[in-house]
């Protein structure tokens, strides 16, 4: 019911419906321009919200948080660039599928998969915000770090080819996670000094840098050794720019399941789209019938993860709404947006200022249609745009675009020199095939691993004894050991039948 | 050259002399100020900044405050870059000195104080004891008696160590005697969910925190000698009579060191004038924070003060 007052709120007030349009296409474009993530552009925006209606606000960040989730998908596809974190494992199988001549196939995927996967968080985040939270307050840093260990290791297992190579980038990008402040100490730790380092490495820097500036190495290196072929953007044959019904049928299994891993993922603080979709992606992997076909252009492969990036984006509202604590970068600027419009965030929200809450969830629905809409058509459009446009300029423009972003974050020439550094990092665990996206996500978990380890270890006085007596921390950590012997049980028994393909 | 070329580019010479010295001594801000905020864009630090922007036009000669987001280093990128700046008054800083001059106490940092001079408060953020909502614990004397009589030591969680808030739970924890063990979390929201899951004995964020949580945290006092405008009707630790010595986290603006005390003077006038200003208390209050409105002069000795009394607390944290 409320609801309903919510969409009828936005639809009379002109002002507030404008905001929702302009953030579904802005969100598309900060996406889909490698370098310049929804994160950051809503964070260049945040000032502006200070100057308008809090619905208004608050919608246009929402709106671009969820569109610039999937815009990320668009250059994935295109440039074998992920425009966010939250596309990384879109990568994979949508790259190979425009090697292919099918990147409109894949961004019609991409878009299905994206805004069913975005439906099912939001109508989560409405129908059970209050009940989930309920249940959330009472995790506390044991269970947190269980379920650290737990995410670890699912994507460990699957991210990379080799096992030992995906370990090695895992434990590059925790180590690049304890620079910074101590999180019990609050002592400054490997910072040489510098009092850029006083914080550590924030993270869009490293992003452009493993990401964006390597991809950019990358094609420099193939168009010198004369290798660059042009990536076959346009289709060749029609039925390759369409997603047929029985495609659409065939995905639909592997979106219900990314959904879901998605949205769960959303409710736990600080984990984040990133990675749900590895995980989606891992875990679909193994579901899969055509398993030989995944990474090689398998649009269930899109499907996937695509799903389970924008299944976050309603749940991660969550923990905000009902308990006051930002769940991902973005809740984090809309609590900003809430608290210079005076609405205090925290489980009387629904009572205090529900109109808000519920034109916000309306906002929601509209933006996904209208996200929708626009991959749908003008996907393929873009594709077939950039396609006509000589590589030897898209990427120096991407480039460019990259290095400003850097810059802008934080205002700061230090951020654009470390995205240079791990552009030449990212370049070379790439040839040496290294996983970049394993490093980065690792970079990401660690700071809450370690911290909830600690503090696990500080609330009591039998010291590791404590997950003992936690039993959802058992249950994560009972969840890898399981899968992964299920994993060792199998190869084992697939050993003995065929020894001889056994030798990765 | 004709003569009356001769008259002319003297008459223009001499104008231009005028005006040159008109520049220099009068109309101080003749173009925008920028105002660096240490920390990202929605934090509290940046809310006042805004806030105070918004008010500023009228009390500056129509010359726009900008608000710049440099974070990092906990805000003392921001400030190290400002104390670099030429200094002419169009460069400003905006930080809690509170922690500024803990951190400087705890260890020499790359900016302190000392690099500033002082223009004014513009807000103060107070502490505030929490515990959860259903704990056997009613009041802070309460607190303190249990923390003496019983075995184990009470769990507390603050927002990290060396931090104001830190600093102003061992102000009242330390007088008293209270045995205890400290948990870092991150952020005052990071607290209020360990108080509402009863990890924690207590809690000290800050006071305004606990506005729409009364379900799940109780306010037991306020560490300061006034109470708070989130929470009127919690007493403070001095209504209490309780021994305690206040830390608190200062909104202050800053300017280079060697700016000219005249241009100072007046940015400290202009800052006095806005946070008396009908809209900057509106925008604050509505999002709960408390304002101040105190000269650079006063925010200099205030904060000679603070740095006696805290370099006491911390001896006692070795």
């Amino acid at each position: 019911m409320e609801l309903l007052n919510g969409f009828y709120t936005i639809f009379t007030t002109p002002e507030t419906l404008m905001f929702v349009v302009m953030g579904s296409i802005l969100g598309v474009i900060v996406g889909a321009v490698p370098g310049l993530t929804a994160s950051a552009a809503i964070a260049m925006l945040v000032p502006i919200t200070y100057y308008i209606d809090p619905l208004s606000a608050l919608a246009f960040l929402y709106v671009i948080g969820k569109a610039g989730r999937f815009g990320g998908s668009i250059s994935a596809i295109l440039f074998n660039t992920p425009g966010t974190t939250a596309a990384a494992a879109t990568v994979i199988d949508g790259h190979a599928l425009t090697k292919k001549g099918q990147a409109g196939k894949a961004l019609k995927t991409a878009t299905t998969a994206s805004v069913i996967g975005d439906y099912i968080g939001e109508f989560m985040l409405i129908f059970g915000a209050l009940t989930i939270a309920q249940l959330t307050r009472e995790l506390g840093p044991p269970d947190y770090f269980a379920i650290y260990v737990c995410a670890f290791l699912i994507i460990g297992s699957v991210i990379s080819d080799s096992v030992l190579k995906g370990i090695a980038s895992t434990l590059f990008g925790a180590t690049l996670a304890m620079i910074g402040l101590d999180p019990i100490t609050s002592e400054p730790r490997y910072s040489f000094g510098m009092v850029e380092l006083y914080n550590g490495f924030s993270l869009v820097p490293l992003l452009i840098g493993m990401f964006v500036i390597s991809e950019v190495f990358a094609q420099v290196q193939a168009a010198r050794s004369g290798q660059s072929h042009h990536d076959e953007i346009a289709a060749r044959k029609p039925e390759d720019d369409q997603l047929s019904w029985v495609e659409f049928i065939r995905c639909l299994p592997f979106i219900g399941r990314g959904s879901f891993i998605g949205a769960l993922v959303g409710l736990i603080p600080g984990v984040g789209s990133a990675v749900a979709c590895f995980v989606a992606y891992g875990s679909s992997k193994a579901k899969a019938k055509n398993k030989e076909e995944w990474g090689k252009g398998a649009i269930e492969g899109v499907a996937a993860p695509e799903a389970a990036n924008n299944a976050v984006s309603g749940p991660s509202m969550i923990p905000l709404l009902a308990l006051g604590v930002p769940g991902s970068t973005i809740a984090a600027m809309l609590m900003g947006v809430f608290l210079i419009h005076g609405i205090q965030v925290g489980p009387k929200i629904f009572e205090t200022s529900g109109d808000i809450v519920y034109g916000l969830f309306a906002a929601g629905l509209i933006g996904i249609a209208l996200y929708g809409l626009i991959g749908w058509f003008l996907g393929p459009l873009i594709g077939r745009v950039i396609d006509k446009v000589p590589q030897r300029l898209i990427y120096p423009t991407i480039l460019a675009v990259a290095l400003i972003s850097a810059y802008t974050a934080r205002s700061s020439m230090f951020d654009v020199l470390v995205a240079c550094i791990f552009g030449l990092i990212g370049y070379f665990m790439r040839t040496l095939n290294f996983s970049p996206a394993a490093a980065i996500i690792a970079f990401v978990l660690a700071p809450g691993a370690e911290q909830a380890l600690r503090q696990s270890v500080l609330l009591t006085d039998d010291g590791f004894g404590i997950f003992l007596h936690r039993p959802v921390a058992l249950v994560f950590f009972a969840i890898p050991v399981i899968a992964i012997g299920i994993r060792i049980f199998g190869r084992m028994r697939a050993r003995k039948a065929t020894p001889a393909e056994m030798q990765t | 050259m004709t003569k009356l070329g001769w008259l002319k580019s003297l008459a223009a010479g001499a104008a231009l002399a005028v005006t040159g010295t008109l520049a220099q001594s009068g109309e101080f801000p003749e173009r925008p100020i920028d105002m660096i905020v240490g920390f990202k864009a929605g934090g509290g630090t940046d809310t006042y900044a805004r806030a105070l922007a918004s008010a500023a036009e009228a009390h500056t000669g129509g010359q726009p405050v900008v608000v710049v987001n440099k974070p990092g280093g906990g805000g003392l990128v921001g400030g190290r870059f400002v104390a670099d700046q030429p200094p002419t008054g169009y460069t400003l800083y905006l930080a809690s000195a509170g922690s500024m001059v803990l951190k400087n106490l705890i260890k020499p940092q790359v900016v302190s104080t000392d690099d500033f001079k002082m223009v004014g408060t513009i807000g103060e953020l107070t502490a505030g004891i929490f515990v959860p909502a259903g704990s056997p614990i009613q009041s802070l004397s309460d607190l303190i008696e249990t923390g003496k009589s019983s075995d184990s030591a009470l769990r507390w969680g603050h927002t990290g160590r060396g931090n104001v808030w830190h600093m102003a739970g061992l102000g009242v924890l330390n007088p008293n005697n209270v045995k205890t063990k400290d948990i870092p979390f991150k952020g005052g929201s990071g607290v209020r969910a360990a108080l509402a899951s009863s990890e924690v004995d207590f809690g000290v964020m800050g006071a305004h925190l606990g506005r729409g949580f009364e379900d799940e945290v109780r306010l037991l006092a306020v560490l300061a000698n006034e109470r708070h405008p989130a929470a009127p009707d919690a007493p403070t630790a001095k209504d209490l009579g309780i021994d305690f010595i206040p830390v608190s986290s200062q909104m202050i603006v800053m300017a280079p060191a060697r700016t000219p005390d005249d241009v100072v003077a007046q940015l400290s006038d202009a800052v006095v004038a806005i946070t008396q200003d009908a809209s900057y208390l509106e925008t604050l209050n509505t999002a709960g924070l408390p304002t101040s409105s105190v000269s650079g002069p006063d925010t200099a000795a205030n904060i000679e003060a603070s740095k006696a009394d805290w370099g006491k607390l911390l001896e006692g944290l070795e």
